[in-house]
């Protein structure tokens, strides 16, 4: 049983195994994932059927648990109506799995897509015959490339249309960028975009920050599409600091140990190793629970949690990754104004005076003015509105 | 870092995130089905194949995948238990699947499982089971109307199957006033009411869009015959009927049609069923019957009945009253009292004539004696006592076909024939279908005939025998092909009936023949590509003794090979002659020019030895002989 505040006093009667299967299933609502499923549900609630949500995160920040939530929510919320309806799915989720060679593989994604629908007889779906088949409600076939995705593709439309769930989640959809030559990037947005549109389900997409790289391809795309973050917590930002410490003191509650140990007194160092995302202290905490566990459950000692931490070169890859995604999601003055020069709000400035930007970008240079109409090498900033 | 002061860290819920349980789906999309409560609506059949459409997969596949399973036959179902591949051809009986049996209610009850929906038996004719009979109620055969489809295309609606159009009584649409189709305007075939491949609006077969093309709608307004008209007009109530069941089922309830035949006999003619049956136009015994309730009526009969007494179903069933002019009541004579039957039967008894109780019910006003045996059965029998050794004697069988005279000349002629014919044959020429009925008439000369007949076809065995036998002697074995056309047989079944080991040794000789000939011939065509000089393929054919043709047959590239080298060769060996010409004219004119002769063609060719002297002739030859002279500078 999962309890607020701590676990339950007669846990620590029960086997090792009772003990870690409650701390593995225990999720805490912490604010950012609490903020970013608030934002998701406005957004699914709000927007245009068919519209594209974008949630973009890093590794371990909680994407996938923020998934689940909004899976259940939206199932408990629609419980009276399917009783009525029996043919309405509430929501679906699945995960974009990558490929193993080669391009992503998009017969394996509707293939799982109807199967996550509990439609019958996936096997054996054909090629509907002419597009005069169902004129009533636009689903047309397509002519595609890929002939054996093409009549999948098409009874995962139907099916959606037919089970019209409230939103379609998509877990790990950077892997729709896995393809063999950078000209198909767009096609493969552009399939999930044509697929919300025709069937006017909404589609979330989860991903790491890759999924950046996908939806900024197109004006139309950007559009269309409403980006959220689920970013990790900042160390630099007090409120976010605090709610980090807030964080681990929650998990240290609920490690179901006879001595509760003291992991706040040294957040330094968890924040250290999980460069504050939520999901990688939980697997390490409960990592070492595990060892604690066998060996017999008393106590967690530094020694056990310093060996199951990652590593300072696993940790600064990590945090590379994130902050290059930070960095270009974050919407900065100088970005700002180019916009607004080339909407013609204002003068094209010669001199213009960087102000200082919340994160130093590691790239730009002081140097010498160049030949007038020569651009400086720097990188535009380019952003995405959050929302 | 450095380190803040740090607040009193709060604990944060926990979520839960174990999914609700959920009420089950329905495991096919709940398509609605179309036009329930109207004229217009659609058949069982025609949604199944809408639901598969709307599933994507074949009608075969939703019906081996979903619905075999909830029905548990074992004729559908592998040793293993899992659904037989093309289980929907096993079901003979699909066209009652719009009908009213047990099967139709079966496949209801399994669709209706699958979509959780409750009110499919409204696409079947299930709720007539009480009022109408089975017989010739539903097609076998699938009919539609171009038009209907075209329509339904072009309004963006989806397009069905119409529950009227598997009636077998209805011939045309009512919308568009025309004739149904049953044939496939593409490949002609008609099909079944549910196939495989069956979709809504196409060919169950070739999968041709069944809409009328543009041209040929709208040019029907013009003369709309009588025979079209009235069929239009019993669809229309067959129509209303099906737009009835839905909203009042209460009112087709079992010997309900049976009461309103009889409050409508009481009604129209004083309850003179016969007098009714002249009315409503329908045969009397079956008026009995209905009015009994042994019978149900079939639909084109009740069609026929509400036609006649001017009421819509609705109305009929509802309990309205006729609103038709009612016949003449003056005409219509009144059933006879009781009292006056039982007086009137007594003084038959006494009556001189002897009558039959037939007659007598005529007399008095009945159409048939029936009533009579209700009332006083006693008297009735009696009655037929009486009537019956007056009455003249009856033949109940039918006459005969050929008289037994016809029959011992037919028989006693085949006799005398030659070769015998069978008994079928001469039972045919009689005009009977069977020769059953002559061994009863006539059973000394069947047999007899038979015996010869059996005699015959002995022999007949015996001869081709000695044939065979013959044939195995051939050579080169002949195909059995050729024996039989030899023999006047068109099949090949009844030499290998009658002769089984004979046709298998001459099928074997003769294809141990084609693979000698092949063997020998191979090696022959390998050899000849070694060969110096190398032979033609006629040279090699006759080595082998076959013909150029089997040759090329039977290895079409070496016969090739065989032939370009020959002609390489010939080629090669005219090229020598040619240059051997060539010198030997030189040597000719330089000899004779030496010898101070002019060395004129004629004189060259005289000098030239024999083996080239005689290409001279040639033309070409003659532009050496000048090249020769040119080179030699000599003049000419």
């Amino acid at each position: 049983m999962i309890a607020d505040g701590s676990f339950p006093p007669d846990l620590l009667s029960q086997p090792a195994p009772a003990r870690l299967a409650y701390f593995t299933a225990l999720t805490i609502a912490h604010p950012m994932l609490r903020d970013a499923y608030e934002d998701l549900r406005c957004a699914i609630r709000e927007t245009a059927p068919g519209s594209l949500i974008l949630v973009q995160g890093p590794a371990g920040v909680g994407k996938t648990t923020l998934l689940q939530r909004v899976e259940r929510e939206i199932n408990e919320e629609m419980l009276p109506e399917l009783e009525v309806d029996p043919e309405r799915v509430a929501v679906v989720r699945l995960e974009a799995v990558a490929p193993e060679a080669g391009s992503f593989n998009w017969k394996d994604y509707f293939r799982r897509l109807l199967f996550a629908l509990e439609e019958p007889m996936v096997e054996r779906k054909i090629a509907a015959a002419a597009a005069a088949t169902a004129p009533h409600n636009n689903l047309t076939m397509l002519a595609s490339h890929y002939a054996a995705s093409a009549k999948l593709r098409y009874a995962a439309e139907q099916a959606l249309h037919h089970r019209r769930p409230l939103a379609v989640l998509v877990d790990d959809a950077q892997h729709l960028a896995i393809i063999s030559s950078g000209r198909k990037l767009l096609d493969q947005l552009n399939t999930i975009k044509s697929i919300a549109n025709m069937t006017q389900t909404t589609h979330v997409l989860t991903g790491t920050y890759e999924l950046l790289a996908l939806c900024n391809l197109s004006g139309q795309l950007s559009r269309r599409s409403i980006g959220i973050q689920l970013t990790r917590y900042r160390a630099g930002n007090d409120e976010e600091r605090q709610a980090f410490i807030n964080a681990l003191w929650t998990f240290q509650q609920h490690l179901p140990l006879n001595a509760t140990p003291d992991l706040v007194t040294d957040w330094d160092y968890f924040y250290e190793r999980s460069i504050g995302c939520i999901g990688v202290l939980k697997d390490w905490l409960t990592r070492s629970l595990a060892v604690a566990l066998r060996a017999g459950g008393e106590r967690l000692t530094r020694r056990e949690l310093e060996r199951r931490a990652l590593s300072v070169a696993q940790c600064a890859k990590m945090l590379a990754e994130t902050i290059e995604g930070e960095r270009r999601l974050t919407e900065t003055e100088e970005a700002r104004g180019a916009l607004r020069r080339n909407l013609s709000l204002e003068a094209e400035t010669t001199a213009a005076a960087r102000p200082t930007t919340e994160q130093p970008t590691p790239t730009s240079r002081a140097r010498g003015r160049r030949r007038v109409g020569r651009r400086q090498p720097v990188r535009d900033q380019i952003g995405v509105k959050s929302a | 870092m450095t380190r803040t002061r740090l607040q009193t860290p709060t604990v944060y819920p926990a979520w839960n995130l174990a999914l609700p349980r959920l009420p089950p789906r329905s495991r096919l999309y709940r398509l609605e089905p179309i036009g329930v409560g109207t004229p217009a609506v659609e058949s069982l059949t025609g949604y199944i194949t809408r639901l598969a459409a709307a599933h994507s997969v074949d009608t075969g596949t939703l019906f081996r995948e979903e619905l075999v399973p909830l029905f548990n036959r074992s004729y559908l179902l592998t040793p293993e238990g899992k659904p037989v591949p093309s289980a929907l051809v096993f079901i003979k009986t699909i066209h009652a699947l719009n009908g009213m049996s047990r099967g139709a209610a079966a496949w209801v009850s399994a669709l209706e499982t699958l979509t959780r929906f409750d009110h499919l038996r409204y696409l079947t004719l299930l709720a007539w089971k009480d009022v109408l009979t089975l017989r010739s109620l539903t097609r076998t055969k699938r009919a539609w109307c171009p038009d209907c489809f075209t329509e339904q295309r072009e309004q963006r609606q989806p397009v069905y199957d119409a529950l009227v159009w598997t009636l077998n009584c209805i011939t045309v649409c009512v919308r568009h006033r025309q004739r149904l189709e049953t044939l496939c305007p593409q490949c002609g075939k008609w099909s079944a009411l549910l196939t495989g491949k069956a979709r809504a609006g196409y060919c169950f077969h070739c999968q041709a869009w069944l809409g009328s093309s543009v041209e040929a709608r709208g040019d029907t307004d013009d003369g709309f015959s009588g025979a079209l008209m009235d069929d239009v007009r019993a669809a229309t109530v067959v129509g209303e009927m099906l737009a009835l069941s839905p909203k009042f089922p209460a009112l087709l309830a079992r010997h309900r049609f049976s009461t309103l035949v009889s409050e409508h006999i009481a009604h129209c003619t004083k309850g003179n069923t016969s007098a009714f049956a002249r009315f409503i136009e329908v045969d009397y015994l079956k008026v009995k019957q209905l009015k009994s309730g042994m019978n149900l009526p079939p639909l084109d009969v009740l069609v026929h009945i509400l036609q006649r007494l001017g009421l819509s179903p609705s109305d009929f069933f509802s309990g309205s009253q006729a609103m038709v002019d009612l016949p003449d009541q003056r005409d219509i004579q009144p059933l006879p009292k009781k009292s006056k039957v039982v007086g009137f039967l007594q003084s038959a008894l006494t009556d001189a004539n002897r009558p039959s109780t037939g007659e007598l019910a005529k007399r008095i006003g009945y159409k048939q004696e029936g009533q009579f045996r209700q009332t006083c059965p006693e008297l009735c029998k009696a009655i037929t006592a009486r009537h019956k050794p007056a009455r003249s004697p009856q033949s109940f069988y039918r006459p005969r076909l050929q008289t037994d005279r016809a029959i011992r000349d037919a028989l006693s002629g085949a006799l005398e024939e030659n070769p015998v014919p069978s008994l079928q044959t001469v039972a045919e020429r009689l005009g009977y279908k069977y020769a059953a009925t002559l061994k009863g008439r006539c059973p000394d000369l069947y047999r007899s005939l038979m015996m010869r007949r059996r005699m015959h076809l002995r022999q007949k065995a015996e001869q081709t025998k000695r044939v065979l036998e013959a044939v195995l002697e051939e050579d080169p074995p002949p195909t059995l092909r050729t024996v039989r056309q030899r023999l006047g047989y068109t099949t090949d079944t009844t030499l290998k009936y009658q002769h089984p080991e004979l046709c298998q040794a001459i099928i074997a000789r003769h294809k141990d023949f084609v693979q000698a000939i092949t063997m020998k011939i191979q090696p022959a065509l390998e050899g000849a590509l070694t060969e110096y000089p190398p032979p033609s393929v006629r040279q090699v054919a006759r080595n082998v003794k076959r013909s150029i043709g089997k040759l090329y047959r039977l290895a079409p590239a070496l016969c090739r090979k065989i032939a370009a080298r020959r002609l390489e060769h010939l080629a090669h060996r005219a090229a020598q002659k040619r240059a051997a010409l060539r010198c030997e004219i030189k040597r000719a004119v330089v000899e004779l020019h030496a010898a101070g002769i002019y060395p004129s063609p004629a004189r060259v060719t005289r000098i030239l030895p024999a083996s080239v002297a005689y290409l001279m002739r040639r033309e070409d030859s003659l532009k050496l002989y000048g090249e020769a002279l040119h080179e030699l500078g000599i003049g000419g």
